[in-house]
């Protein structure tokens, strides 16, 4: 077996390096909308130099346009700065709800190129947890990963988050058939390495289409309580 | 004549307001927000270029591009991109794109790409027209 931190630490910097490289491609996206209607304005007012008459209206159609996308890149924007604020403390109080949610924003680019969609039922209340949280939102991240890539015909995954005798636990249900069952083992070495560091138990139970992270309420320093 | 250009995006407004700025340029657009439907218009109907975003829901802009020159390889295609690496620009080239930029695009530059496309593709057409009008001399002796 690799050395677990050369794992987690290598594991790590790809998938800031993903999420990053999604984040960037949605704010392209979004700045080429404004681009797009920039120009439009300009090519308008050119139009207006040359005496042709212009519906207000439609100026008023471009302009919430261009605020849609202002509010649509900020948003993407949050969601980044929270999560490059993850790595700011190794242990830390976390709410799984939270994360789960963060997560799953990030993901929806992900998901709609592959025509799935993912909600968390847990929205709303606060499932309080000291652990890791870069590591585990990379175990969480590497895991709906592997659900979306054995979707069930449905293709809708859910989230869930409960108590366990353990502590918490996260719950990502409608997985269907792995594509490829020698290449889509889960969990893998890098799974693995990522749960032992969090204490966390990994369960994938395949009759019933779950994926399920266990983990302590709070780990100290390498003690899990 | 005007370049007959599809722009296939799965961003509604972007697709939107490029088709109006690409029509007060005198261009004859077409648009589209997903490959599949593309592929339908493309066996329909006959385009001089297609602006093509690399990554969309369903096929991705790869696999769209092998499909489009599978079925019309005389289309010239333009990906529009928002973070494509240079290993997957250069596999779109090597699978026949004409070329790829980067979002947002300047529709200056892209306007001139297009008109180069329409040279392009022509010249294709007529070098294929000359070859068939060779080949039917040389079969019947003319």
């Amino acid at each position: 077996m690799k050395d677990q931190n050369n794992i987690i630490g290598w594991e790590g910097l790809q998938f800031f390096g993903k999420v990053s490289a999604s984040i960037s491609h949605e704010i392209k996206n979004t700045l080429a909308i404004i681009n797009e209607n920039a120009g439009l304005l300009g090519d308008l007012s050119a139009m207006m130099d040359r005496g042709m008459p212009m519906d207000p209206e439609r100026l008023k159609k471009v302009a919430e346009t261009i605020q849609n996308q202002v509010r649509r890149a900020d948003g993407i924007v949050k969601r980044m700065n929270r999560f490059a604020h993850s790595v700011d403390e190794p242990l830390k109080e976390v709410d799984l709800s939270r994360m789960v949610d963060l997560l799953i924003a990030i993901a929806d680019r992900l998901a709609q190129m592959k025509d799935i969609v993912v909600e968390s039922t847990g929205s709303g209340t606060v499932w309080q947890v000291r652990t890791y949280p870069f590591v585990l939102e990379n175990l969480i991240w590497r895991s709906l990963d592997f659900a979306m890539g054995a979707v069930g015909s449905d293709r809708h995954i859910r989230v869930f988050i409960n108590n366990t005798d353990m502590g918490k636990s996260v719950s990502i249900c409608g997985i269907g058939e792995p594509p490829d069952a020698e290449g889509q083992l889960f969990p893998s070495e890098t799974e693995a390495a990522l749960a032992l560091r969090l204490r966390a138990n990994l369960a994938l139970n395949t009759d019933a289409g779950e994926l399920t992270i266990e983990l302590p309420d709070r780990v100290e320093q390498g003690i899990s309580i | 004549m005007s370049e007959k250009v599809l722009i296939v995006d799965d961003e509604e407004d972007f697709l939107e307001v490029m088709a109006e700025r690409m029509k007060s340029r005198g261009m004859e657009v077409s648009t589209s927000t997903s490959a599949e439907e593309a592929l339908v218009l493309i066996e329909k109907e006959s385009f001089d270029a297609v602006i093509l975003d690399f990554m969309m829901p369903g096929m991705d802009g790869i696999e769209t591009l092998k499909a489009i020159k599978a079925a019309k390889p005389e289309l010239q295609i333009i990906l529009l991109t928002g973070h494509a690496t240079v290993q997957k620009g250069v596999e779109a080239m090597k699978l026949g794109a004409m070329d790829v930029m980067e979002k947002p695009a300047d529709l200056e530059i892209l306007t001139e790409k297009i008109k180069i496309a329409k040279s392009e593709k022509t010249l294709i057409v007529e070098k294929k027209q000359d070859a068939n009008i060779k080949s039917i001399i040389k079969k019947y002796g003319f």
